[in-house]
């Protein structure tokens, strides 16, 4: 019971961390239309950007450093390419291959940056555990857990009432209207990115420490996880994300830690068990749990 | 190039006989019953019944809103209406598999272009015959004798559907070069393509000038006259509907207000009170003076 | 190059359409001949990548649904023959011991029942829910290859029984020599490669010059006017990826026979990927476009760690420079992004428009996709 109990809340750490980059995911879907498949490497790009500031700099600004970095991509991305093509009436395939090709660029030179290296982020919570009553936690999955939620109810209290959150819902329910109304669907557009942009990187930093080994070529995966939690959640639907990422997070630690029980299911099952998860759930909701269904178009 | 296009004639004769060896059914009634269509609460449409005789033009008017699309959309099963049925001759088309509308003799055009601007007008107009093709995969795929001949005679019966419309010359053209007008007329053969009984037209008019509303209005009188096919017709352009119509319904609100030939329609009080809220439908002879040729628009 | 096979434009066969053609046939069939065995193996997977790429444009650039999971089709083609001619008596994978001519079409027609059984979703689920849900198979596919070992072989793989017909084996036994070349494994398998290379091409041009292909490019354009024609998208969507199944089938089957060997990490996230760069700079839906862009991406960095020590910007392996894999991955990258931008209709659009520079008519404008003009829902 108490091992599973510490798999639940390692889970809803993982969990939250992984909400962080599917609430990104589905903020961009909203404004544009696309699954940005360049964000594996922006999270990758920020956490190099951390690991390498962080020696010189401390923790704290090498964050800020990582996210600003992370933004100032993600604007590009939507700025210099995304909305030049869009422009053009290119559909959703054309857009998404177009953050495959930005992904293949960024993601080839940070990883050949990387080489084999592994580089530890020095936190402030190192990796130090508690133990209370028979229950250990290591710190930093907590501190995860408080940072990640923070954000997401900061971005919810965005999402329902600043102006841009205002705008973003009218952009996605009606395009065509809100941009009758004034609203600058561009605008919207690069800070839904930016938006985007910051929240993985907070996750990056978070996916990489204690007890993760720390940051390497292979991290870009990680991102890959929140495909799954944003497609459970439904691709429109930011609460959708954060059930999704929770989802994801908890059946990827709680199968992970029965691995053995779960042997037959081959090694390592935990891992891919989201991909699974996610298969289950279109087959009874092809838009996800919370998801809108598309309209048919006449 | 291909045989037909020699020379282009303006609107010449199209035998109906040919059809690519399908010899035409009875012509059919179709009789709408009590059709409702719900849209999460708000009713669309409620309880519309009438009756297209064979062989006449019955236009279906009303303001915007009325539910002329949403009749349209319930008759080729675009919407699953919530009660009421749909008899062309004995199939029903509210309860018939969408795709199957087609092959019972029901074509239909859409009111703003739904063609494909990639494709050639002759395989814009091809698509029409889909129903009409015994074909398969493997057949195609292999290219065998039978898939050949099918092939052949298709493209036979759209040369001549594009003689018709006066389109000959234009077949190899990506549509999405035509001029607006040109492709309202693909639109319209490639409804034709389909070797339809009962024709649907959805805003045949919308964004003509005068001389185009002019030879379009030949046309349908030469689709009911020459071909011998119903047409079921929802327009704005009320000089339009008055010259070619045999029956006019009108709808308000989703109800049906009125339904008569066209003489009785236009002094109908219930009508015209109807129609107070925009004027310009009805004073204004040519509503379709206004756009010209703005092709540009689409 | 034209993209409707039915409706070939018979231009005068003039001198230089002769001497290229001539050239050509001359070139692919007389490569054993000249080549060496690297470079043929290069040709090899090369044709392997085209008859994939193919089968993924049917499915992503004609029939519009996206695919991020083209690598677990060709790992089921790879896998399935590896499996259907294993030998029997092997000590620690299963093996059918099916001949190796029956193990190939059948390989091919699992793989293409795979694609059948993923139609549950693949017909129902739309745009980039699909796309995670085929990303989902590679995954779960990769998990299956490390774990099933007693199919599969693990993460080490396991050997592939060689192509024989009737007696004659495509592989490096019982040397034969013809006109003074030695003909082994690869050259033999030259022909074969060839034979299904040119059928999965002209089968392509065939398919979607008729009623399928435009029934495919219905589905893409707009769902309710195909239905409106009298297209059945659902049954529509799951023949596109039976077909595009059964072409990975084909091709990873090929693959398997090619490296003599399969190994999990040939089938993952990454060739998926590179499945897409191939269509995305050869031309969405268009079939010549996807083999031009399969060679280029197959090809090129195969091509450039073999001349490495010939090209001075790139490094040799290990010494810290730019190699040629990462070099070959910025090329790739930034084609996808300037073809996108630029001419979104790839390399099959460049080249029609070089082949109508002497001519007269011109290309017809660029079109990206379908629904240029996104129609408002109207429910009045």
């Amino acid at each position: 019971m108490i091992k599973f109990l510490e798999l639940c809340i390692s889970g809803i750490s993982l969990g939250s961390v992984y909400a962080l980059v599917a609430i990104g995911f589905v903020v961009i879907f909203k404004a544009t239309r696309v699954l940005s498949l360049v964000h594996g490497s922006l999270l990758l790009l920020s956490a190099y950007v951390v690991a390498r500031a962080e020696p010189t700099v401390g923790f704290l600004p090498a964050v800020l450093l990582g996210a600003a970095v992370a933004v100032v991509g993600a604007v590009l991305v939507q700025r210099v390419f995304l909305e030049r093509l869009r422009r053009r009436g290119a559909n959703y395939i054309a857009l998404t291959m177009l953050t495959v090709g930005l992904d293949i660029i960024l993601l080839t030179e940070v990883t050949r940056r990387i080489g084999a290296r592994v580089y530890g982020i020095n936190n402030p919570w190192g990796s130090e555990v508690i133990h209370w009553g028979g229950f250990s936690f290591p710190v930093a999955r907590l501190a995860g857990i408080v940072v990640s939620f923070s954000l997401i109810a900061l971005f919810f209290a965005a999402f329902k009432y600043t102006t841009w959150g205002v705008a973003l819902r009218a952009s996605a329910d009606d395009s065509h209207t809100a941009a009758l109304m004034g609203i600058r669907q561009s605008r919207v557009a690069g800070a839904a990115w930016a938006v985007a942009g910051a929240l993985a990187a907070v996750a990056a930093v978070f996916l990489v420490a204690f007890p993760a080994p720390g940051l390497d070529a292979s991290t870009s995966l990680v991102a890959l996880k929140a495909f799954p939690a944003v497609v459970l959640g439904g691709l429109d639907s930011a609460s959708g994300a954060l059930v999704g990422g929770l989802s994801v997070g908890l059946v990827e630690v709680v199968l992970s830690g029965y691995g053995e029980q779960l042997s037959f299911l081959g090694g390592g099952f935990g891992s891919v068990a989201p991909w699974a998860l996610v298969l289950l759930v279109l087959l009874v909701r092809p838009s996800g749990l919370f998801g809108s269904k598309e309209v048919a178009r006449v | 190039m291909t045989a037909g296009e020699r020379t282009a004639h303006p609107t010449g004769p199209l035998l109906l006989s040919g059809g690519g060896g399908v010899t035409a059914p009875p012509p059919a009634r179709l009789v709408v019953d009590g059709l409702t269509v719900v849209f999460g609460g708000v009713t669309a449409l409620d309880d519309v019944s009438f009756t297209v005789e064979p062989g006449t033009v019955h236009a279906l008017i009303g303001p915007n809103g009325a539910g002329k699309s949403t009749c349209f959309n319930a008759l080729t099963g675009v919407y699953r209406p919530a009660r009421g049925t749909a008899l062309f001759g004995t199939h029903d088309l509210t309860s018939m598999p969408p795709h199957r509308i087609a092959s019972v003799g029901v074509g239909r055009t859409f009111q703003n272009i739904a063609l494909s601007p990639s494709e050639t007008v002759r395989d814009n107009l091809l698509l029409g015959r889909h129903h009409l093709g015994r074909s398969g995969f493997l057949a195609d795929a292999l290219g065998t004798r039978r898939a050949r001949h099918e092939e052949r005679q298709a493209l036979a019966r759209i040369e001549a559907i594009a003689a018709f419309l006066g389109l000959a010359d234009k077949l190899g053209t990506p549509l999405g070069t035509l001029a607006y007008g040109d492709q309202k007329r693909v639109e319209m053969g490639r409804a034709l393509a389909m070797e339809p009984r009962l024709l649907l037209l959805d805003e045949p008019a919308a964004g003509m000038n005068a001389s185009e509303t002019e030879s379009l209005t030949q046309s349908i009188d030469q689709i009911r006259s020459e071909l011998g096919i119903s047409v079921l017709l929802v327009e704005h352009d009320m000089t339009l509907v008055m010259q070619v119509s045999d029956r006019v319904t009108v709808l308000n609100f989703g109800k049906k207000i009125a339904d008569g030939p066209p003489a009785a329609i236009q002094t109908d009080s219930t009508v015209i009170s109807a129609y107070l809220g925009e004027p310009e439908d009805w004073t204004t002879p040519h509503p379709g003076d206004g756009p010209g040729e703005t092709s540009s628009e689409r | 190059m034209c993209s409707r096979p039915s409706r070939r434009i018979s231009w005068p066969a003039s001198p230089a359409r002769v001497v290229c053609w001539a050239a050509a046939v001359l070139a692919l069939g007389g490569a054993p001949f000249f080549l060496s065995s690297a470079l043929l193996q290069i040709g090899l997977l090369a044709g392997c990548a085209v008859i994939a790429a193919i089968g993924l444009n049917i499915l992503t650039g004609t029939a519009g649904q996206f695919s991020l999971g083209h690598a677990f089709f060709v790992a089921v083609g790879a896998y399935g023959y590896a499996l259907l001619s294993g030998d029997p008596a092997a000590a620690n994978v299963v093996g059918l011991g099916l001949p190796s001519v029956v193990s190939v079409p059948l390989a091919v027609a699992i793989a293409g029942l795979s694609g059948l059984a993923f139609s549950p979703i693949a017909s129902r689920v739309r745009g980039l829910y699909l796309a995670v849900a085929s990303l989902a198979l590679v995954f779960l596919g990769q998990h299956v290859l490390f774990n099933a070992s007693a199919i599969t072989g693990g993460f080490h793989g396991r050997d592939i029984a060689p192509l024989s017909v009737g007696g004659f084996t495509f592989s490096n036994r019982d040397p034969l020599y013809v006109l003074g070349v030695e003909f082994g494994r690869y050259e033999r398998l030259w022909y074969v490669a060839l034979a299904a290379t040119v059928a999965a091409y002209l089968v392509a041009r065939s398919l979607l010059g008729r009623r399928s292909g435009r029934a495919f490019r219905a589905v893409r354009d707009n769902e309710v006017v195909a239905t409106a024609m009298g297209v059945n998208v659902r049954a529509t969507k799951t023949a596109a990826f039976v077909v595009s199944a059964s072409y990975a089938g084909l091709a990873g089957t090929l693959l398997a026979l090619t490296l003599g060997r399969v190994v999990p990490e040939s089938f993952g996230f990454e060739q998926s990927v590179d499945y897409l760069a191939m269509i995305v700079i050869g031309g969405l839906a268009s079939v010549g476009g996807a083999v031009a862009g399969a060679v280029i991406v197959a090809s090129l960095p195969l091509l450039l760690s073999q001349f490495s020590s010939y090209l001075p910007f790139l490094a040799t392996p290990g010494s810290g420079g730019i190699e040629a894999g990462t070099f070959t991955r910025y090329v790739f990258g930034i084609a996808i992004v300037l073809i996108l931008l630029f001419e979104p209709r790839g390399l099959s659009a460049l080249g029609r428009r070089v082949a109508s520079l002497g001519r007269r008519d011109p290309v017809a404008p660029a079109v990206t996709g379908g629904q240029s003009s996104p129609v408002p829902q109207s429910a009045q």
